[in-house]
């Protein structure tokens, strides 16, 4: 599948200030609704985002066009960042595993991006409703807090492979409505 | 060495990895049981998109007007110091003549270009605007954005859809015309394949709001002065 945004990702790479000024126009919001999420800190927050877009800029002569899900990365970016910034000096090194793609770079490939994008807000909700409170404050915990697996166990007083099991199995039931999504978009 | 683990245990890693608090010291074993098992890699690959949309579920918060400046202040600061083919004060002073009528005519001239670099600089730069291509009936696939930048008066043009067999072999490309209300269209930008997709973009240089649309058409390579082929798409450009 072409990746619409691919003429932009082509600029980028080309150094073309104009490229960051159409990313930031179309992804500045989420990326500092990211960075509140995970700081509470209005000027915290537009700090990071601004690092994160200017390191997006001087990172462009790297960067693969062919490679999308631009909105991804820089929420991930951004995320990083932050929580980066609320772990300090004391923080942990975060782990990330070894997907076909790294980690830090754009999953483009298939219909994810299109099946991404019909998926609105309330939708989202309402998937992250459907879990039981306790798999979603795990997820949301884990995502958005900065916590370490043992604080969260901690916090949640519960085992730590209790925190675990219900990771995977929110995760896993996510998956399968985003997937019964996917499918819904390829019938005819 | 790298722990044998099962497919359950991996998947609870991966979930705890992929949400980013997976410690390090589980690092080789979930390493080593993805490199050997398709299954947990495409549950790892699934689990990311799960996790992607998370960011969607916030309530939009509202950045100030000025976080915008400031980045686009350093990106075309830095963007005017990374491009050699800019002049610099350095270059604008060699070319001055040594004679004092044109030293005091070049100093007054740099020191009013000064002042309007510094100004531009600071300004906060107008908000892009996107408008869609328009298929025809020779090219009914046609697809894609014009995001048009007013400050630099550039456009980024990108269409997907068209048959490259008109545009890419050796005989033709394919021409971007600006069209104006008025009067013949102008020769603007060729259209580019972006490697290894199935998109074509072009950057198109002008005040596009003065004019009536932008459209392309096949061409022999090199380009017309005027349009000879079919046209292939159009963006309507809105009334100034």
């Amino acid at each position: 599948m072409e990746h619409p945004e691919a003429g932009i990702l082509d600029l980028l790479a080309q150094g073309s200030p104009e490229a960051i000024e159409f990313l930031y126009d179309r992804y500045g919001r989420i990326a500092f609704t990211v960075a509140l999420r995970v700081l509470s800190d209005h000027a915290a927050a537009e700090d990071i985002v601004q690092e994160a877009f200017l390191s997006i800029w001087r990172r462009a002569m790297t960067y693969r066009p062919e490679r999308g899900s631009l909105r991804n990365w820089i929420c991930t970016i951004v995320r990083n960042r932050a929580i980066d910034r609320l772990r300090g000096e004391s923080g942990r090194s975060r782990y990330e595993l070894p997907f076909d793609e790294k980690p830090d770079e754009p999953d483009l490939s298939d219909t994810w991006t299109q099946v991404a994008a019909e998926l609105g807000r309330q939708q989202i909700r309402e998937a992250l409703q459907q879990l039981p409170l306790e798999q979603r404050q795990t997820i949301e915990l884990a995502y958005w807090s900065g916590l370490s697996q043992r604080e969260i166990a901690d916090n949640m007083r519960v085992p730590l492979g209790t925190v675990k099991g219900r990771a995977r199995l929110a995760l896993s039931k996510l998956r399968d409505v985003l997937q019964e999504r996917e499918e819904s978009w390829h019938a005819p | 060495m790298a722990r044998a683990m099962k497919c359950a245990e991996a998947e609870e890693l991966i979930a705890l990895a992929v949400l980013g608090v997976l410690e390090t010291s589980s690092s080789s074993d979930i390493e080593h049981h993805l490199s050997t098992c398709s299954h947990c890699r495409e549950t790892a690959r699934a689990y990311r998109r799960a996790t992607s949309i998370l960011p969607a579920s916030l309530e939009p918060a509202k950045p100030s007007r000025e976080l915008r400046r400031r980045i686009m202040t350093e990106v075309y600061s830095s963007a005017r110091v990374d491009r050699p083919h800019r002049l610099t004060p350095g270059a604008i002073w060699r070319r001055v003549p040594q004679s004092r009528a044109f030293t005091v005519a070049a100093l007054a001239t740099g020191i009013a270009a000064v002042v309007l670099g510094v100004w531009g600089a600071t300004q906060t730069p107008g908000a892009a605007q996107t408008f869609a291509v328009a298929a025809t009936t020779n090219q009914p696939g046609a697809h894609g954005q014009l995001t048009y930048f007013p400050n630099s008066a550039r456009a980024v043009l990108t269409v997907a859809g068209i048959d490259a067999s008109s545009g890419s072999n050796a005989a033709n490309v394919v021409e971007i015309w600006l069209v104006p209300h008025n009067g013949a269209p102008v020769p603007a930008a060729f259209l580019t394949p972006i490697p290894q997709t199935s998109t074509w973009t072009a950057v198109i240089a002008g005040d596009l709001l003065t004019y009536k649309m932008v459209a392309a058409t096949t061409e022999p390579v090199g380009g017309r002065p005027s349009p000879t082929g079919p046209e292939i798409f159009s963006v309507a450009l809105p009334q100034s």
